[in-house]
């Protein structure tokens, strides 16, 4: 059996809760296929870190002070439209979601979220980009 | 998942969007008029509530998700709470700080007073729900326009390499197809958009039902129907359909033939058509406050009879007045229902863009600031056309190509953003551009070129001045005539159009970082306001857009002319200027076939005349008037064929006496001279 190894995807985590990023970071530490790259509070945060860095995936917030989640989740989109972009989002907030998709996002989790629920939709993620 | 490793996070950071949400709330206390404070209020209880859920403390995540209702509901008010709603929101920052606190120390979860007060919000939000009648429409119209455009883009994706490997000479087949979402998903209307999202690779998904601006809602339950238009099989079909994550119940039948390519396709119209809609949908709470308004008005119409009857004239008048303003508040009611948010447009401007864009290669997105600002439908059609121009000039001319913009250290695409906000009682549109921005030079040259203004006049202009030369017909900058526009048919007809409608259109513009047009527009056509001005015999109308003073003057400061009279206004001494001053007297004599000059009507005035002073497409003037009666809000209708032809008025107004009085076109009416 050949055991390759694939590497890690790396992570930029987007939320202005300090508490949720470090939740999600401390998912992905532990799956062993995920790496928490960077973080950013805020959505003009966001897309400089991802020009900056170049992120396999990012994890997206939709409601933040600065610049929102949808409007990042474009401007990202514009300099970089194979980016994989996950919004979090809380119950309730659909209309948002759904806009996001609209935008280009390429899935969603709920919070409150299970490591499970987290780690399936980010493995759902395509290996290659399009 | 052990939360307990966070509990010390979740502490620190939850008092802290506690403590700010104090100082936000004693800046709306203190009277702060910015929607800042109230959109940073809602994003910390809406932290808040997520953290808690988070680390499974329910109560304070119930507690701080009435919060955020409540700011959810007062986002569009431009920042003011009202007294009640903000005590009951420091009692909320207060209950969760003690929740907050209780929970770092471990106690149990539950907290007296949190289930009260979330009761007590829950009763105010109650009545807001029937009372705010306009949250209703347009909050559905408002989430239904970006579904639209969802729709759009899915029905539009780029086909895939399934779809293009599969033969193309052959007829794609249309698959019907059906799925339901798991009822145990989260979010079942983004799981539904990402499913149709997936499966728009393999081709154009047609005729979705439920629409897709429904999905979000809570009527829906999960199925979903729709067509796939594409070549791939229906094995390939289903299999794709049930790879899809947490959907269940997947059917696919092939119906018929899909026409075939070259034949005209039916359009894949998501954006509701071209016009706006000419039926409403009303809350039935509208009807019934309608319902009200008419049968208090009839009351107090009994009211006033039995006093006029009794000829007890105070009291009479007294009726009266009620009735009056049961008058008023009716049609202040049926005002709210003509109105539109301006949201209702924005799919089309996108489509516009999307088209600009195809056509010159730029590329280009729009941003809505103030999309929910609503506006009397009159206006939003009036509206639609200049705006669809400025758009495409900003496509065309303001953005700039992508190489350009390259060269210039700016993003690719650029961004047309469109700012609506209410200002006093004027409506202001603005279109901006990100692009290079107008070339102030050029228009310069090009001005001197064609004659429009010679060296010294353009040294005494402003910058503003300036670019509101590209609005004179037949000017344009372009370097050549292209598809889209630049046949000097451009800004012109924009600024024609928006001054009919008695708003006014300013230019402003930075070299390098764009150009902004912005459109001061009235809040609805329906209603103007007007001077009413008496001369001899006759009331006018003079509309307050087109005014810019009212002033008494003395005969002394008039200074009579060969070409006729004139007032001086600004400056002293050699700077003085002049306007001309035309009496109402002698434009209205010419209808009479006479000929009363402005001299000869104010020659024999000792006493100080009234005059406007008006300011039309840049060309100032005074008109005198035997009397201003005053200023009112009329409903203008329009003249209608033949009398349309009289170029002196633009419509009639019906007065409260009963009399007619028609509304001057100042423009026209100098025209007479």
């Amino acid at each position: 059996m050949s055991h390759e190894k694939t590497h890690a995807k790396t992570v930029l985590i987007v939320d202005d809760a300090v508490f949720m990023r470090r939740m999600i970071r401390d998912i992905l530490a532990n799956s062993g296929r995920f790496t928490p790259l960077a973080e950013a509070a805020n959505g003009r945060e966001a897309v400089a870190k991802y020009d900056e860095l170049k992120p396999d995936l990012v994890t997206m917030d939709l409601i933040m002070p600065e610049l929102g989640g949808i409007a990042a989740t474009r401007e990202i989109l514009a300099r970089d439209p194979g980016a994989l972009i996950v919004m979090c989002s809380t119950m309730g907030q659909d209309t948002m979601v759904m806009e996001s998709i609209a935008a280009g996002a390429r899935d969603f989790i709920v919070k409150p979220f299970t490591p499970e629920r987290v780690l399936k939709v980010l493995d759902g993620l395509p290996l290659t980009r399009s | 998942m052990d939360m307990s490793k966070y509990l010390g996070l979740f502490v620190s950071e939850a008092q802290e969007h506690m403590q700010s949400a104090a100082r936000e709330l004693s800046l709306v206390a203190q009277g702060i008029r910015s929607p800042e404070p109230v959109n940073a209020l809602f994003r910390h209880f809406h932290s808040v509530k997520g953290m808690a859920a988070s680390m499974g403390f329910a109560p304070i995540a119930e507690l701080s998700h009435a919060a955020e209702d409540v700011l959810d509901r007062h986002r569009g008010t431009g920042g003011a709470l009202d007294r009640q709603t903000l005590e009951m929101l420091v009692d909320v920052v207060d209950t969760l700080a003690d929740m907050i606190a209780g929970a770092s120390r471990g106690e149990a979860r539950s907290l007296p007073g949190g289930e009260s007060l979330i009761a007590r919000i829950r009763a105010c939000l109650e009545p807001l729900a029937s009372v705010d009648r306009r949250m209703e429409p347009r909050q559905e119209i408002a989430a239904a326009a970006p579904l639209r455009e969802a729709a759009r883009h899915l029905a539009h994706d780029a086909p895939s390499d399934e779809q293009r490997s599969a033969d193309p000479e052959a007829a794609p087949l249309r698959h019907a197809c059906m799925l339901t979402i798991d009822p145990a998903t989260e979010l079942p209307g983004p799981r539904a958009a990402l499913s149709l999202k997936s499966l728009a690779r393999l081709g154009v998904i047609e005729d979705l039902a439920p629409p897709m601006d429904q999905l979000a809602g809570p009527a829906f339950d999960g199925r979903i129907a729709f067509t796939l238009v594409s070549h791939v099989t229906s094995e390939e079909v289903l299999a794709a359909l049930q790879a899809l994550p947490e959907v269940l119940n997947t059917t696919v039948t092939v119906a018929a033939m899909a026409p075939l390519p070259g034949a005209p396709s039916p359009e894949v119209s998501a954006d509701g058509g071209e016009e706006l809609p000419t039926t409403l949908r009303v809350p039935t709470s509208s009807l019934d406050r309608l319902f009200d308004g008419i049968s208090e008005m009839i009351a107090r119409r009994g009211i006033l009879r039995e006093a006029l009857r009794g000829a007890d004239r105070d009291a009479a008048l007294a009726s009266l007045d009620r009735l009056s303003e049961s008058i008023e508040m009716m049609r202040d009611h049926v005002m709210t229902l003509r109105l539109l948010p301006f949201d209702q447009v924005v799919p089309r401007l996108n489509r516009a863009i999307r088209d600009v864009c195809r056509i010159t290669g730029h590329s280009g997105r729009l941003d809505v600031v103030g999309g929910d600002v609503a506006m009397d439908r009159s206006v939003l059609e009036e509206v639609l056309d200049p705006l669809m121009h400025l758009i495409r000039n900003a496509v065309d001319h303001g953005i700039g190509s992508p190489a350009a913009r390259r060269r210039r250290g700016k993003p690719v695409e650029g961004v047309i953003r469109i700012d609506v906000a209410r200002r006093s009682d004027r409506i202001i549109i603005a279109v901006e551009d990100d692009g290079l921005g107008m070339d102030l030079g050029l228009i310069r040259r090009i001005a001197v070129q064609k004659g429009y203004a010679t060296e010294a006049d353009l040294a005494r202009m402003s910058e503003d001045q300036v670019l509101m030369m590209t609005t004179i017909p037949g000017f344009s900058t372009a370097g050549a005539v292209t598809a889209v526009s630049g046949r000097g048919v451009g800004l012109d007809v924009v600024r024609t159009r928006i001054e009919a409608l008695q708003g006014h259109m300013t230019i402003r513009s930075w070299s390098g970082r764009g150009t902004r047009i912005e459109m001061n527009l009235p809040p609805s056509l329906a209603v103007m306001d007007a001077f009413l001005v008496r001369s001899r015999d006759d009331v006018l109308a003079v509309p307050a857009s087109s005014v810019a003073a009212v002033q008494q003057i003395r005969p002394e400061d008039i200074r009579p002319s060969h070409t006729g009279c004139y007032l001086p206004v600004d400056g002293i001494g050699e700077e003085r200027s002049f306007i001309p001053l035309v009496a109402l007297n002698e434009i209205l004599s010419r209808r009479d076939g006479r000929r009363e000059t402005t001299q000869a009507s104010l020659a024999a005035c000792r006493a100080p005349l009234s005059i406007l002073t008006y300011d039309v497409n840049g060309t100032r003037g005074a008109l005198a008037v035997d009397e201003i009666i005053g200023r009112v809000e009329l409903v203008v209708k329009p003249l209608g064929a033949p009398l349309e032809q009289m170029r002196a008025y633009s419509g009639a107004a019906l007065l409260n006496d009963g009399r007619v009085a028609l509304v001057l076109d100042l423009t026209g009416a100098m025209e007479l001279l």
